[in-house]
């Protein structure tokens, strides 16, 4: 297993360069450059536009750019420079990180921890009217689109004569040190993001986590071990849903990305301070280094999830190979 | 009564410690826009659209930075916020000579917001190194070019700063009045040609939002204080400020200007309602909801005025003349076929209908309210919609109607895609609604609805046939030379009249264009306010006649405003005033 | 429990795979299959509103009284127009009836509204006539329902939108969009899923780390640029349905990523169970391992996650189109419509825009209940 993770470590080096490649590919293929939006404004003429590309490199081919950028970041640790902000890019990516991986990890632990005991719950009491009852439920958040249901939320909560909406803090709150009003008023504004982001993934663990335990319910193996009079609670948790969560490990491990892309338009929608919304303007101006960065990261992150999920699986099968 | 005389002694000394920043000789502002002498202190709180990339003016091409930059900055003549004429400004006067070039400004004893004295240097430093500088991308250096030649400035001694035009220039104080004066102590170090040690792009890195903020220093009557990243900004009144209401109080009234950025338009709306927020602008579909919560007794109201601002743009529809098609460029460049079309534009439904009432027949593009070049004999020229005037006029040339389809003289029937931005919702309805008032008349219609930036892309790119677009207003033409002046760069519908280095082509304009490329040429150097309307107003009326873009509406000016807040109301003419210094909080 | 179900339990009996191949008769398990599904009553009728709806759409020309493109002008934001039995004299009629509307605007408020005119009563006919349309080969122009054409009455059962156009009608001609193009995407992007994961876990090794690193290479993808550079390149003359048949296509070529990554999961895990074990050394066929002992077992988180994507790809359409992809005016898809009535002003001013929301809202519902009932059909042990 060591030697796996090792080779499988050595691996991300090449697979990154590759994604760089192909992300750069992609993001040339968009149709004009970061300087396009200033062809909107009389006040620029389209010679002043073309110095602008001279002086930030866009007129040069794009695998110099490319290169240079590459060299950037190994000899220097340099990821680039923002068009939009004049700025480093990794100084804007990291001061926006605080809030980004809170905010998605409060939403992975919400749905995780609602949705493992309740799919548990509703697979052991197949049929029942509280299974019915979430089944229904969970429907209900998967059908319904996160920005729409943020929308809906807001809407109710206001006319009930709420006042904590959008955003993460009341204004007065914003930037002050923390204090127990803060975070009472953190509160006040986290359960509509939460709830709106959240809804529609724990929904869907839901249904997966019950499905699956109801097919380990069924196997030989329980039969057996129930036959063995061991207790109903050793037998499904001991042995049925270390087997059913097979398929949410690999879930798992793709969820890592969205620590800091997150659900972009719900983001925009609640007015939370994440990445997501900027990532997104990033990738509409074509403020390049900047959208390169946040693919890489998220790449990486998806590579890490990919190899955890990896070892988790052998973890949680050891008769697994991959060799 | 000597008690009495003591009292006011007092009470004038205490004013003078409280009002020591004060400069001697302050602007006092319109008292049109006092509705009443507001009283000192509290938060105003607004929203803004999305994160300011920078607090640097002249290094981005940035709504939102421009928003909050300019409550801090100021120009040397100003526009008066209530009436929109040239007032002074950082510039207490100036004299023009009489060749019309040589103008002189006196100006303000002022300080900068960190106490340093605003002088000469500052002027002839923003203006040579700044806006002149084509490192800067924000810089304006083309509304200062006059016949490819740059306007000169000179420090005559600390207060008095002369310009030398190359050629009279009769906007030259509406031009100055968007170019904001930046301080010389905290900006040189970033300027290649004064400090050689720094790169030629480096103007741009001024001014990051990274700054420490007791560096981004001010004349305007706020100072930024505080930047949460990518959820607010506030803003303190600054000592210095120079502007009085009309009984001598220092303005800004407010202690705080808070911007709230938030991204969405459905949560501003929400924030507003719940009081958070304390002034929006909202769209014509938000009206009756706004206007029903107002009659029902909540702490809000909504105005609507009539339109002066350049925003919302008021859009319009333009044919192609460069498409690659031969036939159907010789049908855009038909004179009869776009007056034809202009028939089947039928505003009233679009007012009535995509701006719920709430916009008015546009001008070519001078809006009426503007008085000062507005020409109102285009309402006679202009078409009213008529379908069945279209009809003929496309049989008269030829374009007749064949099985419910119209079909182009070579027999082809006539198909059109009309482009137009998705994301803005008056320009995609718009083009819905014209689909069908085309198909009604057998004209195929393509619909291309995408967004916005893509729509700039495809119009700078000549790749299209019919196009929505939209451009903002200004109170004076000769801003907006580079869209309506054929051979410029945004005169985009006839592409064709400009090369490749920007130079136009004369030999490729029609008759009736040469004339309006005359008249702005004209204008520009025109000093006499009667002579440049009266060029003006001919523009204006060729555009009506032959209709090389075909306007569609303008949409109000709306604003709703808490209780709260004092001094933002219609005026007598419905016009709403209301600017952040102005604003007290009830 | 009947006999048949006990052979078919001993079919998953690890290492007992002979016995069952041989006494296994496949007519009793598709019997067995409904039998199961029948128990499920929501899921009952989850097929069955299913079914309907997938009725109403196709049969859409005919149902809707109008033509889903046509925009009036004088019934711009109409709400939905009541059908009535009983006149305001208390006078009941077994032929139903609307009344004629007037439209006002508040001078104050700008806010519109509908006053019932009861001095003109439009009567409404089955199988009246109408535009004219082709549906299953044939031309025809009768409605099912509606008022006579010539009367000058108007009858809106959902309402019409900010141009006009009639609501229902736009409601069933989106859902002809969304029911097919959109689920054609799933199932695409389900095969090459199922396929790529399949062989991932079942053969491992080298095959393995190749597909789990071009899986990794598409899911770090940027998709925003890349369908702006479509957006510029598709000509515009094509018709929508066509270019976002494309784009599904496209999409289904990039998403099957996340399922790949679990089947794939469950393949290594299985692969490595005693039945599989057995059935290897007993020389069956790699692909009837594949289909006959693995893909049964997972078969339940498959439905699951199949059921469970639709609204995704209702949402995922929608924004598309935002970047002139996808379904574009005056066509329309239930993402589209649900788009319409996505702010606080329409919720408060013109409440039926959600209408097209509980279609969305029942047909995912439909969808994942069945889904259910078919997980249940498929494990076998369910009881």
């Amino acid at each position: 297993m060591f030697r796996y993770i090792v080779r499988r470590s050595l691996m991300m080096i090449p697979m990154m360069v590759l994604i760089s490649i192909l992300c750069f590919v992609v993001i040339k293929l968009q149709p004009g450059d970061f300087t396009t939006q200033f062809l909107h404004d009389p006040r620029i003429s389209p010679e002043m536009v073309a110095q602008i590309r001279t002086r930030l490199g866009l007129d040069q081919p794009a695998h110099i750019q490319y290169l240079t950028w590459v060299k950037g970041i190994v000899t220097k640790g340099d990821f680039g420079y923002s068009f939009a902000y004049k700025r480093p890019v990794h100084e804007l990516i990291w001061e926006r990180m605080a809030w980004t991986v809170g905010v998605a990890a409060i939403t992975i632990v919400f749905t995780w921890v609602v949705a493992i005991p309740i799919g548990i719950y509703s697979a052991t009491h197949k049929y029942s009217f509280l299974d019915y009852f979430l089944t229904f439920i969970g429907f209900i958040g998967v059908s319904i689109p996160s920005f729409f249901l943020a929308l809906v939320l807001m809407y109710v909560y206001l006319s009930l004569g709420g006042t904590a909406v959008g955003g993460l803090f009341s204004q007065q709150y914003i930037g002050a040190p923390w204090s127990l009003g803060k975070f009472v008023d953190l509160l006040r504004h986290l359960w509509i993001p939460i709830i709106a982001i959240g809804l529609g993934g724990t929904a869907s663990l839901i249904r997966l986590m019950r499905a699956n335990l109801l097919d380990v319910l069924g196997t030989q193996y329980v039969t057996t071990a129930r036959a063995k009079g061991l207790a109903e609670r050793t037998v499904i948790y001991k042995h049925a849903v270390r087997n059913a969560i097979n398929p949410l490990i690999s879930i798992f491990g793709m969820q890592l990305p969205s620590l800091i892309s997150g659900t972009i338009i719900a983001s925009i929608v609640l007015n939370l301070p994440t990445m997501g919304p900027f990532f997104y303007d990033a990738l509409l101006n074509s403020d390049q280094y900047l959208v390169m960065t946040f693919l890489m990261l998220s790449a990486f992150l998806m590579l890490v999830g990919n190899l955890l999920a990896d070892i988790m699986l052998a973890w949680s099968d050891p008769r697994i190979r991959y060799e | 009564m000597k008690k009495c005389v003591l009292a006011v002694l007092l009470v004038a000394l205490l004013a003078m410690t409280v009002s020591a920043a004060l400069p001697p000789n302050p602007l006092v502002m319109d008292p049109a826009l006092f509705q009443e002498i507001g009283t000192k202190g509290g938060e105003l709180v607004l929203g803004l659209g999305s994160s300011p990339r920078s607090f640097n003016f002249y290094g981005v091409v940035d709504g939102p930075s421009y928003t909050v930059i300019y409550n801090f900055l100021d120009p040397l003549v100003m526009e008066n916020p209530a009436t929109g004429e040239i007032i002074p400004g950082l510039a207490e006067s100036w004299t023009i000579d009489e060749t019309g070039t040589v103008v002189t400004f006196t100006l303000r004893d002022v300080k900068w917001s960190d106490g340093t004295p605003f002088t000469a240097d500052d002027v002839v430093f923003t203006l040579e190194h700044v806006v002149m500088n084509p490192n800067a991308e924000g810089n304006s250096q083309d509304r200062f070019t006059l016949g490819g030649k740059p306007v000169e400035w000179k420090k005559i001694d600390d207060r008095t700063v002369q310009a030398i035009l190359p050629v009279p220039y009769g906007a030259f104080t509406r031009v100055l009045s968007h170019a904001l004066i930046l301080p010389k102590h905290k900006f040189e170090s970033y300027i290649h040609a004064l400090n050689p040690a720094v790169e030629k792009g480096s103007i741009n890195k001024a001014w990051t939002l990274d700054t420490p903020l007791k560096d981004v220093v001010g004349t305007g009557p706020f100072v930024v204080t505080e930047y949460i990243v990518d959820q607010k900004i506030v803003l303190e009144p600054n000592p210095y400020s120079w502007k009085v209401d009309p009984e001598g109080n220092q303005l800004p009234y407010v202690d705080r200007l808070v911007y709230l950025i938030v991204q969405d338009a459905e949560v501003m709306m929400a924030k507003f309602r719940a009081g958070e927020i304390h002034r929006i602008t909202p769209t014509g579909q938000n009206y009756p909801g706004l206007k029903q919560d107002e009659l029902a007794g909540r702490p809000y109201k909504i105005l609507a005025g009539s339109p002066v601002d350049p925003t919302p743009s008021p859009p319009h529809l333009s044919f192609n003349w460069d498409v690659a098609d031969p036939e159907l460029q010789e049908l855009f460049r038909n004179d009869t076929f776009r007056q034809a079309m202009e028939y089947t534009v039928d505003r009233h439904r679009i007012i009535e209908d995509v701006y719920n009432t709430l916009a008015i027949i546009p001008g070519v593009p001078v809006l009426p309210a503007n008085t000062a070049f507005y020409n109102p004999e285009i309402e006679n020229i202009m078409r009213p919609y008529d379908p069945e005037q279209a009809k003929q006029m496309l049989d008269s040339i030829g374009i007749v109607e064949k099985n419910g389809v119209r079909v182009l003289p070579s027999g082809r029937p006539l198909e059109i895609t009309l482009t137009a931005a998705a994301n803005m919702q008056a320009n995609n309805d718009i083009a819905v609604i014209l689909k069908s008032e085309w198909e009604e008349l057998g004209i195929q219609t393509h619909l291309q609805l995408i967004s916005s930036t893509l729509v700039g892309e495809k119009r700078q790119a000549g790749e299209f046939e019919a196009m929505i677009e939209a451009f903002g207003n200004q109170p004076d033409p000769q801003l907006r030379k580079a869209i309506w002046q054929p051979g410029r760069p945004l005169y985009y519908w006839h592409g064709s009249t400009m090369d490749k280095e920007q130079n136009p082509i004369i030999g490729n304009m029609v008759g009736w264009e040469l004339r309006v490329f005359e008249l702005f040429e004209l204008a520009e150097v025109e000093m006499d306010p009667v002579q440049r309307k009266a060029l003006y107003d001919e523009w204006q009326a060729i555009f009506a006649e032959k209709v090389p873009v075909i306007f569609i509406a303008k949409g109000m000016a709306l604003t709703a405003v808490s209780d709260k807040v004092g001094n933002v109301f219609l005026k007598d003419n419905g016009q709403i005033v209301g600017t952040n210094y102005t604003i007290f909080m009830k | 429990m009947s006999k048949k179900e006990t052979v078919f339990q001993f079919h998953q009996d690890d290492g007992n795979i002979v016995v069952q191949e041989t006494t296994w008769q496949p007519l009793s398990q598709t019997q067995l299959m409904w039998r199961q599904f029948r128990k499920h009553r929501l899921g009952v009728i989850g097929a069955w509103v299913l079914g309907f709806i997938y009725l109403m759409v196709i049969l859409a020309p005919f149902l809707a009284p109008s033509d889903y493109m046509l925009q009036r002008r004088n019934y711009v934001n109409h709400p939905p127009t009541k059908i009535r039995f009983v006149d305001e004299e208390g006078v009941f009629s077994w032929r139903p009836f609307v009344y004629g509307t007037k439209r006002t605007r508040d001078p104050i408020t700008l806010a519109v509204s509908w006053d019932i005119d009861t001095t003109k009563k439009y009567p409404l006919y089955f199988l009246v006539r109408g535009n004219p349309y082709k549906l299953l080969g044939m031309n025809s122009d009768l409605h099912l329902l509606g008022v006579d054409q010539d009367s000058g009455g108007q009858f809106f059962l959902f309402g019409t939108d900010r141009f006009g156009r009639d609501l229902f009608a736009r409601t069933l001609y989106g859902g002809r969009v969304t029911l097919s193009v959109g689920v054609f995407g799933i199932v695409v992007s389900f095969f090459i899923g199922i396929f790529m994961g399949g062989i991932s876990g079942y053969y491992g090794g080298v095959v393995d780390n190749l597909i789990q690193r071009l899986i990794e290479l598409l899911r770090s993808f940027p998709r925003i640029p890349l369908w702006l550079a479509l957006s510029m390149i598709l000509p515009p003359t094509w018709s929508s349905v066509k270019v976002y048949f494309g784009v599904v296509t496209i999409l289904a070529f990039l998403d099957w990523t996340g399922l790949a990554r679990v089947v794939r999961g469950q393949f290594l895990h299985l692969r490595s169970k005693e039945f599989v074990e057995g059935a290897l050394a007993l020389g069956v066929s790699d692909s009837g391992i594949i289909f006959r002992h693995i893909l049964p077992n997972i078969m339940s988180y498959l439905i699951v996650t199949a059921t469970l994507s639709f609204p995704g790809m209702i949402i995922g359409e929608s924004s598309i189109s935002f970047l002139g992809l996808g379904i574009k005016e005056p066509m329309t898809s239930w993402g589209l419509l649900l788009k319409d009535a996505q702010s606080m002003d329409v919720l408060l001013m013109q409440p039926w825009l959600m209408i097209p929301g509980i279609f969305i809202i029942v047909s995912v519902l439909a969808f994942n209940f069945m889904g259910d009932a078919l997980r249940d059909a498929f494990d076998p042990y369910s009881n």
